[in-house]
């Protein structure tokens, strides 16, 4: 069983290793995938390990996915709001330092939120019962907070609104993976779109490694755990929402910090949704609602073996994370980047006529050109994760 | 912190995991349980029996099995479709402690065939 679980784990980090570095392949997709097959994985092996290795494949993922959003602008719903501060590393020849930032956001939240099991197996249980019924009224004022804190409200509200309806819509028309064409457009490709018009052009990457605040270091990294803890056992907030609300109420954090938080949220959020899978018997994520189909119910032992699964995949996929970024930094200047640039937006809307027909292509088209609008109206493009935040707070309200 | 620091850092959770790994694994195998001990006290809980098929109804999508081993007979449901059990074959079947109609039965989640 314990070389089981090992070789379970290896492969769920070379699975995480695609999901991550490919643009557009989901760990949900993956997850799904294994659940079709898994009449036939039973035959010979036990659930637990079916749940090891989408666990192992989900957490390498989080640390991976770091890498295509900061070098080929391909960002997805958890890695989104890096994408412009990683760009602007990446235009100064720091791409790897944004990752490592981003990686050390992922790893430092992940040591704290297994230090915190003992005792958020007391705290989630209790508060999820007492704020379960209000959690369209918490994201209301949240959000209302984060429009009334800029300097241009008038901005942010119709980024907001523009966003949010474009989100509502999207969700609704009944077209498959809406996601992706949806957060493709509004973050990646609007980014791509202006850095081909303004002919920019990638500088030689210096690797080195980022230097650091200790003080801002861990004050990011805890508020990516507390942040990372809310949105793993909140209904309806994920932590694309959790980096809208984190950026806006910490706004004194640097660019480098801002992406040790971003970095650390999905990792958190994912690590500590096995606390909820195992108190709450709950799924916050596609790769957790997989696991619960598959094992039903977790045991103390079982728990204990995806905390040790969890920090096993983390450490793998730090050293991973290293030598990726360290290749993809070498390569992108041997690339055109206007060049790169176009092949990926065409690789984009490939993968979006593939997954989401015509209509998720016109989805693209139109939350590219909403994308771009922050850019000239000097207002943070965190707001566009009303693209996100207006459909829950619709869905609760 | 350096890159090196970071990577020993890491060296040293994965080796907390694998230890971690190494002093849970004498309780990640379920022992196997005579069929008798299964009672109401063990509903939920996940349980190993081995025994022979007295008796195999096989539908579609969902297989009732009645199980015996030298203690007693339990009813096991699986799910499995596109196969048929036999009576007289001898299985070994992990899966939750359930109560169906009053009656205490496993739900299968694993089942391996001798």
């Amino acid at each position: 069983m314990l070389l089981e679980i090992i070789l379970a784990t290896i492969v769920g980090c070379m699975f995480g290793i695609i999901t991550g570095i490919t643009p557009g392949i989901h760990i949900n997709l993956v997850s799904v995938l294994i659940l079709s097959v898994s009449p036939l994985l039973l035959t010979f092996l036990s659930p637990i390990i079916l749940a090891v290795l989408i666990l192992s494949m989900a957490i390498t993922h989080t640390f991976l996915d770091n890498i295509p959003s900061i070098f080929l602008g391909a960002p997805t719903e958890d890695t989104a709001l890096s994408i412009l501060p990683g760009h602007r590393f990446l235009l100064n020849g720091r791409g790897y330092e944004a990752v490592m930032l981003m990686v050390l956001g992922s790893f430092s939240g992940l040591i704290l939120s297994v230090a915190a099991i003992p005792l958020l197996l007391i705290i989630f249980p209790a508060t999820y019962e007492l704020i379960k019924d209000y959690t369209g009224y918490i994201l209301l004022v949240a959000m209302g907070f984060l429009i009334l804190r800029e300097k241009s409200k008038t901005n942010a509200i119709i980024l907001f609104f523009l966003s949010g309806i474009l989100g509502i819509l999207t969700l609704n028309i009944g077209i498959s993976n809406p996601l992706f064409p949806l957060l493709s457009g509004l973050f990646g490709v609007s980014t791509l779109v202006v850095s081909i018009k303004d002919k920019v052009n990638i500088p030689k990457q210096i690797i080195s490694y980022p230097e650091l605040d200790k003080k801002e270091s861990i004050k990011t990294s805890v508020i990516s755990f507390i942040i990372g803890a809310i949105c793993s056992f909140m209904p309806g907030i994920g932590p694309a929402q959790g980096a809208t609300l984190g950026s806006q109420f910490f706004k004194k954090i640097s660019q480098k910090g801002f992406l040790i938080l971003v970095g650390g949220l999905s990792t958190v959020n994912m690590a500590l949704s096995i606390i909820t899978l195992y108190k709450l018997e709950k799924a916050r994520n596609g790769a957790v609602v997989v696991i619960l189909k598959l094992v039903e119910t977790i045991t103390q032992s079982e728990f204990i073996i995806l905390t040790a699964v969890t920090l096993i995949s983390a450490s793998v996929a730090v050293f991973l994370c290293i030598k990726f970024s360290k290749i993809f930094s070498n390569l992108i200047t041997k690339i055109n980047y206007q060049t790169l640039c176009i092949s990926i937006i065409i690789f984009i809307i490939l993968l979006t006529i593939l997954l989401s027909g015509i209509p998720g292509l016109y989805i693209l088209i139109l939350s590219t050109f909403i994308g771009i609008i922050p850019q000239y109206l000097d207002t943070p493009k965190s707001h566009l994760m009303g693209c996100l935040i207006l459909p829950v707070l619709f869905y609760f309200l | 912190m350096g890159e090196s620091k970071l990577i020993k850092i890491s060296i040293l959770c994965s080796v907390i995991g694998l230890l971690m790994l190494l002093i849970i694994s004498e309780t990640i195998s379920l022992k196997d349980s005579d069929i008798s001990s299964i009672d109401s006290s063990k509903l939920e809980n996940k349980v190993k029996i081995k025994g022979v098929i007295k008796r195999a109804t096989n539908k579609d999508t969902i297989s009732v099995l009645n199980v015996e081993d030298y203690t007693g007979n339990i009813t096991v449901t699986a799910f499995t479709p596109n196969y048929n059990f036999t009576k007289n074959e001898v299985i070994e079947v992990e899966g939750i402690v359930k109560d169906f109609q009053d009656q205490v039965q496993v739900d299968a989640l694993k089942i391996k065939c001798f």
